[in-house]
């Protein structure tokens, strides 16, 4: 239906101002949602300072963005999530090519993949401490640990959905196995790693932050906010939140941009498998 | 005959011996070399039957269960939240463009960067976890449901209308089964998100729980009993995993019959 509305809508003027008027009804929700706030938080039913009304926590937020500490914190985290994701696609990419590849290695490999999955990040936590000792690196371990399983199982779907009819036609043309490898059964995948990147993208930013929670050793915005809330206001919590949350809007929106510019041609995009 | 039993036993054998050799190279180097954070297999195995699922009390009641709760009722209601008001949005068409990017954005917030605000505002209890684990899990939820809700083609809904099927007989018989694969994609990504939201909840605000057993093993150099959480974490999680896939396999099953029929 969106496409159709977009076909239609695409003939004259109006497509150049849809963005626009698109973004000034999104800042009319922004802007009733933050009066809706604003108007609960007067009313004092928590102390100020631990429900603080929107217009403190914008003022705060803004004064932020000046804090060197803060921007540290943001680097720190982007760092451990950016370093942790290469990681995964590294390792679940290539993986995920070779086991999705052959049947047999497909069944031997599943149920060491499907016991492995549910161990949630932060309860490894406490164990990269101990290997990975302080700093960065047990943060992006965990990072890893979530990001590896959505692009692995993602990309072994991809390999095993290819069409058979693609395959032969490909053979009868006379391609040999490396070039329908890399012609036909990886452009094929390609849409599903993105999807696995896109869902471990969204959870990666909240692992990194838990895990610095956890086993960060004061780094990072987990350590940042773990160190102002001690303070006795949460005000510089909420404040952090909302710029955090922006990153996090900004990384998902330029994602979902990606899969649907890089990927057009694909149909499996209009699915999403949650797995 | 003999040939698919054979097959049948040689595709199990198969699906399990990897997990074998593993656990095995697993025993066989921890025994040998002695490596001082990782446990033998054997002894994590030991650790369970003795402390989790015997003992007086059982690390299954004092630390399994309130764990199951939490994770259970956080995820309820962040279901039964995220699916009614994700149907409301996604059936007001008009309201689409002012809502959505206030929901990505909530969406985008990573719950444990406000995990300090639940702790002070509802305390180190139950009741902080299971709020904060709903809060942090509804997004993917309603997002999922506002996307499901607003894919039903129009033309079954006007068809529905001009026979004269009432609003929540639509709602019921067009609207949800249509919007059930989505729905469940998003309940599924909100279960692994609340694994990890109560493992760091139990981890920051210790009062017992799964989350806080490992990190006690941990501290108290009490290494079987770190492993001995991490393994329990894993297996409910595939429990959990394995239900909600049983339930999605019986709502949806017509789902995809219909749709390879239709093709």
């Amino acid at each position: 239906m969106g496409v159709a509305a977009s076909r239609l809508g695409g003939l004259d003027g109006v497509r150049l101002a849809r963005p626009v008027v698109r973004t000034a009804q999104g800042l009319v929700g922004g802007i009733a949602f933050c009066a809706l706030w604003q108007l609960l938080a007067d009313r004092h039913f928590v102390l100020a300072v631990y429900f603080p009304t929107a217009t403190t926590t914008l003022r705060s937020s803004f004064f932020l963005l000046g804090h060197r500490d803060f921007w540290v914190a943001i680097r720190d985290t982007l760092h451990a999530m950016l370093e942790g994701l290469a990681i995964s696609i590294l390792i679940a990419v290539p993986a995920g090519v070779a086991v999705g590849r052959s049947d047999h290695v497909y069944r031997i490999t599943r149920t060491v993949i499907e016991l492995l999955r549910p161990i949630s990040a932060v309860a490894l936590a406490p164990l990269a401490i101990l290997v990975f000792k302080t700093g960065i690196k047990p943060t992006i371990f965990l990072v890893v640990w979530t990001s590896v399983w959505p692009i692995l199982v993602n990309t072994i779907y991809g390999m095993r959905d290819l069409d058979p009819v693609a395959y032969d036609t490909a053979r009868s043309f006379g391609f040999g196995r490396l070039a329908i490898l890399f012609r036909v059964a990886l452009p094929n995948a390609a849409s599903y790693v993105v999807t696995g990147v896109r869902i471990a993208i969204s959870i990666a930013l909240a692992v990194a932050i838990a895990g610095e929670i956890v086993a960060g050793g004061g780094q990072g915005i987990g350590g940042w906010i773990g160190k102002e809330s001690a303070s006795g206001s949460l005000v510089p919590v909420y404040a952090a939140a909302v710029i955090v949350g922006a990153i996090g809007y900004l990384i998902n929106r330029l994602l979902e941009l990606v899969e649907q510019r890089a990927l057009h041609w694909h149909e499996s995009l209009r699915t999403e498998h949650g797995r | 005959m003999t040939h698919r039993v054979a097959g049948i036993a040689l595709r199990s054998l198969e699906s399990l011996i990897l997990v074998v050799v593993l656990v095995g190279l697993w025993q066989w180097y921890t025994a040998a070399h002695h490596p001082l954070y990782f446990t033998p297999p054997g002894d994590i195995w030991r650790t369970i039957r003795e402390h989790w699922l015997s003992g007086q009390p059982s690390k299954l009641r004092t630390a399994v269960e309130p764990s199951l709760r939490r994770v259970l009722l956080g995820w309820l209601i962040a279901a039964v939240v995220g699916v009614a008001v994700g149907v409301a949005i996604g059936a007001t068409r008009w309201l689409a463009p002012y809502v959505d990017p206030l929901v990505h954005f909530l969406r985008s917030l990573p719950p444990p960067a406000i995990l300090p605000v639940f702790l002070v505002l509802f305390g180190i209890g139950d009741r902080m976890k299971i709020i904060f684990i709903a809060f942090g899990i509804v997004w993917p939820i309603l997002l999922n449901t506002i996307r499901g809700v607003r894919s039903v083609p129009v033309l079954q809904l006007e068809t529905g209308r001009v026979f004269g099927v009432g609003p929540l007989r639509r709602l019921f018989q067009i609207v949800l089964p249509a919007a059930a694969p989505q729905i469940f994609a998003g309940l599924r990504i909100a279960l692994s998100l609340a694994l990890v939201l109560m493992v760091i909840s139990e981890m920051v605000a210790a009062s017992g729980g799964i989350g806080f057993e490992i990190l006690q093993g941990q501290a108290a150099f009490d290494f079987p009993g770190m492993w001995a959480g991490i393994v329990v974490v894993g297996v409910v999680g595939l429990l959990l995993n394995g239900v909600l896939s049983l339930v999605e396999g019986r709502v949806l099953g017509w789902h995809r019959g219909a749709r390879a029929a239709a093709q």
